[in-house]
């Protein structure tokens, strides 16, 4: 059972197909209280991040089959262009990547190598329009 | 001769007999071959699969949330150290600081460094420099004192990888002796020097600044030096890019206007824009490429709307793509050159303007390959 400020904590997605980097991730993100789904399969990572309970994405830039401006093209479309604030990871360097994805609406890029605690803040600093609002 | 031509029932049996052997040791070959590589794949899957999860168990103690030690064993015991070692490597790749530096330690006590040590040392050539390649991944005192030691080797391979592999440890030491080994090479090779030169731009952008400064560089060289520089868009590297944009040799100046054009200043669009009018073709297809990520005033849209009739392709596909990227006012610019007497202006605005209809969102109106060409 989850405690109580997991639970409550608003969801993130996060999309990475490494099978290392994916449960390190996660468990960096659940360690700060925030609730995670890091699906294994791009699809289903698609559809939760479509659906209404995603808050927040955090997506590996790098991933392949698909590419994280195909996922998050993909993303775009479902969506008719209203991404939920993303925060994409990217190696350093890769500047044509980094363009790629601002165009896309990615709100905040993190290049590794970064601690933890910069992964929490970054993650946290993303609000959603009406989260802002408010 | 006589008796084969004759057809003689002995040699034919001995014919048969010799076919029908090379056919079973062809397909005995082929078996075992094949036998082999699904040996291999499987070997392969299962190793991911546990490299999966071990990362699974070690996560929480990765992510600093409980102590180490114990996890540890318990994945080395349960997976083996190969699996541990990948998944603490991996790991250190994304990790920095603090959790880098314990990362290593880790790496350290699993005895991996020293092993990869004594195959650096020893053997195939190619096993030597792949063990080196992952010392840079593992990092801490053992790594850093044979990649150092690596440095003096006689192989240029062996040489070339530690140099790389000095970068992946992110120590301001290892990055300058890496530098200093670099500056000292003979006859480097293009490739070895982009590899270099991007790695560096990507963990040290500073020290690949200083190197293209102190003049020590060939054209050539310092020319992958404002790719790499572009390519981690160092908006620190802008001087460099500014002094070479002035030089006598035309892939230098268009290497610059790519760095300025990937730093997005918009100080520099003034600059870009009268690269336009460069005497070298690549140079004014790099600056079309690169005003269209700007924010552009009205004469920067009109200087882009005459290149759609320049006389090389590449320029006015370039400078239809960024206009149709600049909103209202270079629709307007595209929608005039369709309209106007310039063929090639024409050919280079309508399909831009057809696409305009259904754009993917972020997609270069020109697709990849001629995108990437600016």
């Amino acid at each position: 059972m989850k405690p109580d400020s997991v639970a409550r904590a608003p969801e993130v997605v996060l999309w990475e197909d490494d099978p290392v980097r994916r449960p390190l991730l996660t468990a960096i993100l659940e360690g700060s209280g925030l609730a995670v789904t890091a699906p294994a399969l791009a699809g289903v990572a698609l559809e939760r991040a479509a659906g209404g309970g995603c808050r927040r994405l955090v997506l590996d830039a790098n991933v392949s089959r698909p590419s994280g401006t195909e996922f998050l093209r993909e993303l775009h479309h479902r969506l008719a262009g209203h991404l939920p604030p993303t925060l994409a990871l990217m190696q350093p360097g890769q500047a044509s990547l980094r363009a790629a994805v601002r165009e896309l609406g990615v709100a905040r890029i993190l290049p590794e190598p970064f601690e933890p605690d910069e992964l929490v803040a970054a993650v946290r600093s993303l609000a959603r329009p009406d989260e802002r609002a408010a | 001769m006589s008796r084969l031509l004759a057809g003689d029932p002995l040699i034919a049996l001995w014919t048969v007999w010799c076919l029908a052997a090379l056919a079973a040791l062809v397909a005995a070959c082929a078996i075992l071959l094949l036998a082999r590589h699904a040996l291999g794949v499987r070997r392969e899957r299962r190793f991911r699969r546990r490299v999966g999860q071990a990362a699974r168990l070690l996560a929480p103690a990765l992510a600093g949330a409980t102590p180490a030690a114990p996890l540890l064993a318990a994945a080395r015991c349960r997976f083996g150290r190969a699996v541990v070692v990948t998944v603490l490597r991996r790991a250190r790749r994304m990790l920095g600081g603090e959790a880098e530096r314990r990362i290593s330690e880790l790496i350290e006590q699993t005895g991996e460094p020293a092993r990869l040590v004594r195959v650096a040392r020893r053997g195939a050539l190619l096993r030597r420099a792949r063990a080196l390649e992952l010392l840079g991944e593992c990092g801490g005192e053992t790594a850093r004192r044979e990649l150092l030691r690596a440095l003096a080797s006689r192989e240029a391979l062996l040489r070339r990888r530690a140099r790389e592999a000095l970068l992946e440890l992110r120590e301001p030491f290892a990055v300058r002796a890496a530098v200093a080994a670099f500056v000292a090479e003979p006859g480097r090779s293009s490739s070895a020097v982009r590899s270099f030169f991007l790695r560096l731009a990507a963990w040290a952008p500073g020290e690949l600044r200083r190197l293209a400064a102190n003049g020590r560089l060939e054209t050539r060289e310092l020319k992958l030096a404002l790719e790499a520089l572009a390519e981690a868009a160092d908006a620190a590297a802008a001087p460099l890019a500014i002094e070479a944009v002035r030089s006598p040799a035309s892939e230098l100046r268009a290497a610059a206007v790519r760095l300025l054009a990937a730093v997005a200043d918009p100080r520099w669009t003034r600059l870009l824009t009268r690269r336009l009018d460069d005497r070298a073709w690549f140079v004014r297809a790099a600056a079309a490429r690169g005003l269209g990520g700007l924010a552009l005033e009205p004469h920067a849209h009109e200087a882009l709307g005459r290149r759609l009739a320049d006389g090389h392709w590449w320029v006015r596909a370039n400078a239809a793509g960024s206009l149709a990227r600049q909103g209202a006012c270079g629709i307007r610019q595209l929608t005039s050159a369709v309209r106007g007497g310039n063929r090639f202006a024409r050919q280079a605005a309508l399909p831009v303007l057809l696409r305009l209809g259904g754009p993917r969102p972020g997609a270069h109106p020109l697709g990849g390959r001629r995108a990437a060409v600016g």
